[in-house]
C-alpha cells in the first residue's frame, strides 16, 4: 500500500506536524510560523493521499495481483530508513527559516548527509538481486567515508560530555574523579595490551560502559549547571554591568576576586601604571614624563593600565567612564570599568575605551579613575 | 640587428633608470638624506656596512672574473681536485667574523640608543587608523590641557619628541623616513618611537603597513616649528571655534548649518552648541569601525585634509612653503590656509563625494559601522559653498 514515494511524502508530514507542535508550544504560537506549518502538514499530507492513490504514478503498481508476481514487485533488498531521515531533516529546515538560523543548518546538514545514503543505498541495491552482496557494495563504498566521521562525532560527543562534567564538578572533588577516571582508563588499556586474548564481547562491553558514563555524566551534569566558582562573577555582574552602585566595582571584596592579581600576563603591553599606596593614587607612564596627575588618552581607543596595590588590605581601580542618560526613562547610569580587588602588593591590569571627548564642567563627560572606598585616591582621565 | 639592438639596449636603459631615480631633487621621502639626529644614527649605522659590503663585493667579482677569464678551458686536462689550505680558511673565516663584529657593535648601541626614551621631555600619543593619523598632546610642561589634531604631526626642534604609537582598528606603520625608522601601530599596544628634527620643515612620511583599501593614500606630515613658533601654535590650537550665531545671513553661517545638520555627528568642532547650547558631541563611535574622526577645529591652521591625502594649499603655495628657508617656514606656516592659497577645487570634489576621491568602505558593516567618509552627493552645490566658507574660519 505504502510505496516509496509516498513513505517519503508522509515523513515530511509527520515532521511538519511534530515542527507544528514544537513551534506551537515554544514560540507561543507565534503567527507565522504556526500557520505555515499548519498549511505544510495539509500540503504534505494531501500530496501523500494523492501519492498512495496513484501508487507513485506507477500504473501496475495498482494491480495487486501482478505486483505481487512479477519480478518489479519483488521485495528490494532492504528497507531504508533515509527518506525518513531527508524529511525529518527537511522539517527541520522548514521549522529553522522562521525559528533559528542554527536549526535551519542542522536541517540543511541532515538533508545533505540523508542524500548521500540514500543514494549509494539505491545505487547498492541495484548492483545485484543478491542483498548480501549488495550490503558488501555498500559498505565498501560507504564505510571509508562513514566510519571516520561518525568516529569524529563519537569523540566530539564524548569529548562535550567531559567538558560538561569537567565545568560542573567541585574543584575540591574534581581532581578525585579525574584521578580516578584516569587511572581506570590506563589500567584498562594497560589489560588490553597485554592480554590480547580477551573476550572481544567484553573489549567492546568496557569501552561501551565508558562511553555511556561519559555521555550520561555529561547530560546530567550539563542539567546542573557550572560549579559555582564559575558563576560567581556573572552572578556579582562583575564583567557586564555598566550600573551605578554595583558592588563589583565599589569596595566590597566578592569570591571572584579571589587569586585575581595571578591574571597578569607577562607580555601585556600598557600604556601607563596607577599605583595606590595607602591614601592616593599615582600615575606612572611607561617611558617618558607627562602631568603625573593626568592621564590622556585619544577617543575610541582600546587602552590598558596596570594597578599596583601597595595599600593594606584589598583594593581596586575602578574608572568612571561618565554618564549615559536613558531619554525615554530618564534614568542616568554610569559607564564603569573595574578590576577585580586584588591583595596588597598584587598587581591587575585594566582594560578600557573612551566613546567620547572630555567636555570640561560637564560631568557626563567627565572622567577618572579612583580607588573605591579611600576618598581623594583618583586620577583625572583627559579625552581630547 | 634592430631587434638585436634594442634588446641589448633593455637592460642599459633600465640600469640608467634606476641611476637616475637615485638624482631625483624632489624626494621628499629619502631617508638616505637623514635631517635628525635619530636618522642620522641610522644612516651612520647602515653606511659603514654599505661600504664594507661594496668592497668586499667589488673584491669577490674581480677575483671571479680573473678566475673565469685565468683558468678558462683551452682544451687543458682537468687539473687535481684538492681543499685550500687550513690558512686559507682560516682567513676567511676569521675575516668575515671580525667584520660581523665590526658591524654587530655599533649596531647594537644604535639599536640601544634609538629604543632610549628617557631623555625626551615631550610626548604625543600618536593614533593611526582608516586611514588617517590622529595626534593626541597630553598635559605636560609647556601643554596646560591636552590638544588633539590630525594629518600634520607638530613638533619642536631640537628637542626629542616620544611618540607613544597605537591604532584604533587594524596594524598601521608610522614612518617619516627623514626623521627616524618606521614603528607599528598595533591595536590594544604602545610601542614608542622617537623623533626629532633639526631644522624647521615639512617632513613627509607614509604608512608603511598594508591596512587596507586606502593605505597608498594613508600618509602622514611631520612639521618641525622653531620652540617659539611651537609655542605659539599651542596656544592656537586650545582656542576653541568661534560659533556663529546668525546662521541664516552669511554663506559662513549656513555652512555651519549644513556643518551641525551632515558632519557634527562624526567630525568635532569645538566651540560649536547644540539646540540647548550644550557642547555637541560627536559619535562617530556609533558609525565608524575606528570610533573617531578628524577633530577640525583648527583645519585651516594645518595645509593638508583627508588624512593628509591631499593638500589644502594649491600646488604654486605649498611649494612655496616646502621652498621657504627654515628660518622663514614657522611664520608661514602658522599663518595658515589663506583665501588665495585654499586648494578650494579638490576640496569641493572631496567634500561632494569622497570615497571617489580617497577609496574607502564608508556602507555600514553587520555592526552598522564604516570605514571612512561617505559621499555627501545629496548636498545641493550651494550648501557645499557655504560648507567651504565654514571650514575656512576653521583657523
Amino acid at each position: 500500500m505504502f510505496s516509496t514515494g509516498s513513505k517519503l511524502t508522509l515523513g515530511f508530514a509527520a515532521a511538519a506536524t511534530a515542527g507544528f507542535v514544537v513551534y506551537a508550544l515554544t514560540q507561543s504560537g507565534g503567527a507565522l510560523g504556526t500557520a505555515g506549518l499548519f498549511f505544510a502538514i495539509l500540503a504534505l499530507g494531501g500530496l501523500a493521499t494523492a501519492i498512495i492513490r496513484a501508487g507513485d504514478g506507477d500504473v501496475s503498481a495498482m494491480d495487486a495481483a501482478a505486483v505481487a508476481t512479477a519480478p518489479s514487485g519483488a521485495q528490494p533488498a532492504g528497507s531504508s530508513m533515509w527518506p525518513m531521515v531527508a524529511a525529518i531533516g527537511a522539517a527541520v529546515t522548514l521549522v529553522g527559516v522562521v525559528t533559528d538560523k542554527r536549526y535551519f543548518v542542522a536541517g540543511l546538514a541532515v538533508i545533505l548527509v540523508a542524500a548521500l545514503e540514500w543514494m549509494v543505498r539505491a545505487w547498492a541495491d541495484r548492483a545485484s538481486s543478491d542483498a548480501a552482496h549488495n550490503q558488501a557494495v555498500r559498505r565498501r563504498l560507504a564505510h571509508p567515508l562513514e566510519l571516520p566521521l561518525a568516529g569524529l562525532a563519537g569523540l566530539a560527543v564524548v569529548i562535550f560530555g567531559f567538558s560538561r562534567v569537567m565545568v560542573a564538578t567541585d574543584k575540591v572533588v574534581g581532581p578525585i574523579v579525574f584521578s580516578v577516571g584516569a587511572a581506570l582508563i590506563l589500567g584498562f588499556g594497560t589489560l588490553f595490551s597485554v592480554k590480547p586474548g580477551l573476550r572481544r564481547s567484553l573489549v567492546t562491553g568496557v569501552c561501551a560502559l565508558g562511553g555511556v558514563v561519559v555521555l550520561a555524566g555529561g547530560i546530567a551534569t550539563a542539567a546542573v549547571g557550572e560549579r559555582h566558582q564559575l558563576t560567581e562573577a556573572y552572578e556579582e555582574d562583575h564583567f557586564g554591568s555598566r550600573e551605578w552602585g554595583h558592588r563589583e566595582c565599589e569596595a566590597e571584596v566578592g569570591e571572584s576576586d579571589h587569586k585575581a592579581s595571578e591574571t597578569v600576563a607577562l607580555k601585556s603591553n600598557v600604556l601607563a601604571e596607577m599605583i595606590f599606596n595607602g591614601s592616593t593614587l599615582e600615575l606612572a607612564l611607561i617611558d617618558g614624563e607627562v602631568d603625573p596627575h593626568t592621564l590622556t588618552i585619544n577617543r575610541g581607543e582600546t587602552v590598558s593600565v596596570l594597578f599596583r596595590n601597595h595599600g593594606q588590605g584589598e583594593h581596586r581601580l575602578s574608572v568612571l567612564a561618565g554618564y549615559e542618560t536613558n531619554e525615554s526613562t530618564g534614568t542616568r547610569t554610569a559607564n564603569h570599568f573595574c578590576t577585580r580587588a586584588i591583595p596588597e602588593d598584587g598587581t591587575q591590569i585594566l582594560t578600557f575605551k573612551m566613546a567620547k571627548p572630555t567636555v570640561e564642567g560637564d560631568e557626563n563627560y567627565t572622567y577618572h579613575a579612583e580607588v573605591p572606598g579611600v576618598e581623594g585616591a583618583e586620577i583625572e582621565i583627559v579625552v581630547p | 640587428m634592430h631587434h638585436r639592438l634594442r634588446r641589448r639596449a633593455l637592460p642599459f636603459a633600465a640600469l640608467a633608470a634606476a641611476l637616475l631615480a637615485g638624482c631625483a631633487t624632489n624626494a621628499p621621502q629619502d631617508f638616505m638624506k637623514p635631517e635628525g639626529p635619530n636618522a642620522q644614527n641610522i644612516d651612520d649605522l647602515q653606511r659603514f656596512p654599505f661600504y664594507a659590503a661594496g668592497v668586499v663585493g667589488v673584491l669577490v667579482m674581480v677575483a671571479v672574473v680573473y678566475v673565469v677569464w685565468r683558468y678558462r678551458d683551452r682544451g687543458q686536462p682537468i687539473p687535481s681536485q684538492h681543499h685550500s689550505g687550513n690558512l686559507v680558511e682560516f682567513l676567511s673565516i676569521g675575516g668575515s667574523a671580525v667584520l660581523l663584529a665590526a658591524i654587530a657593535v655599533p649596531s647594537f648601541r644604535g639599536i640601544w640608543d634609538l629604543a632610549e626614551t628617557d631623555d625626551c621631555k615631550m610626548s604625543v600619543n600618536v593614533s593611526g587608523q582608516q586611514w588617517w593619523w590622529e595626534y593626541a598632546y597630553p598635559q605636560q610642561e609647556g601643554i596646560e590641557r591636552p590638544i588633539v589634531t590630525s594629518g600634520q604631526l607638530v613638533i619642536p626642534t631640537g628637542e626629542c619628541v616620544l611618540l607613544r604609537i597605537t591604532s584604533r582598528d587594524v596594524i598601521h606603520s608610522f614612518w617619516i623616513p627623514k626623521l627616524n625608522g618606521k614603528k607599528d601601530a598595533v591595536p590594544g599596544r604602545v610601542h614608542m618611537l622617537r623623533m626629532e628634527a633639526d631644522n624647521p620643515g615639512m617632513y613627509l612620511g607614509q604608512c608603511t603597513e598594508f591596512c587596507g583599501l586606502s593605505h597608498a593614500n594613508m600618509k602622514m606630515d611631520l612639521v618641525a616649528l622653531r620652540p617659539d613658533d611651537f609655542a605659539s601654535w599651542v596656544s592656537m590650537q586650545r582656542v576653541s571655534a568661534t560659533e556663529i550665531a546668525d546662521v541664516a545671513s552669511t554663506p559662513a553661517g549656513r555652512g555651519q548649518e549644513v556643518f551641525e545638520n551632515n558632519c557634527a555627528r562624526c567630525h568635532q568642532v569645538s566651540g560649536l552648541t547644540d539646540a540647548k547650547g550644550n557642547p555637541q558631541i560627536p559619535a562617530a563611535d556609533q558609525s565608524l569601525v575606528s570610533g573617531a574622526a578628524p577633530n577640525l577645529t583648527h583645519l585651516m591652521s594645518r595645509n593638508t585634509f583627508a588624512g593628509a591625502t591631499y593638500s589644502l594649499l594649491n600646488e604654486d603655495c605649498r611649494d612655496a612653503l616646502m621652498a621657504l628657508p627654515p628660518e622663514q617656514f614657522g611664520a608661514k606656516y602658522l599663518a595658515g590656509v589663506d583665501d588665495g592659497c585654499l586648494n578650494v577645487v579638490e576640496l569641493k570634489e572631496w567634500l561632494r563625494n569622497a570615497p571617489e576621491k580617497k577609496p574607502m568602505y564608508p556602507d555600514a558593516n553587520e555592526d552598522g559601522l564604516g570605514r571612512g567618509m561617505p559621499a555627501m552627493t545629496s548636498l545641493p552645490e550651494g550648501q557645499i559653498d557655504d560648507l567651504v566658507e565654514y571650514l575656512k574660519t576653521l583657523k
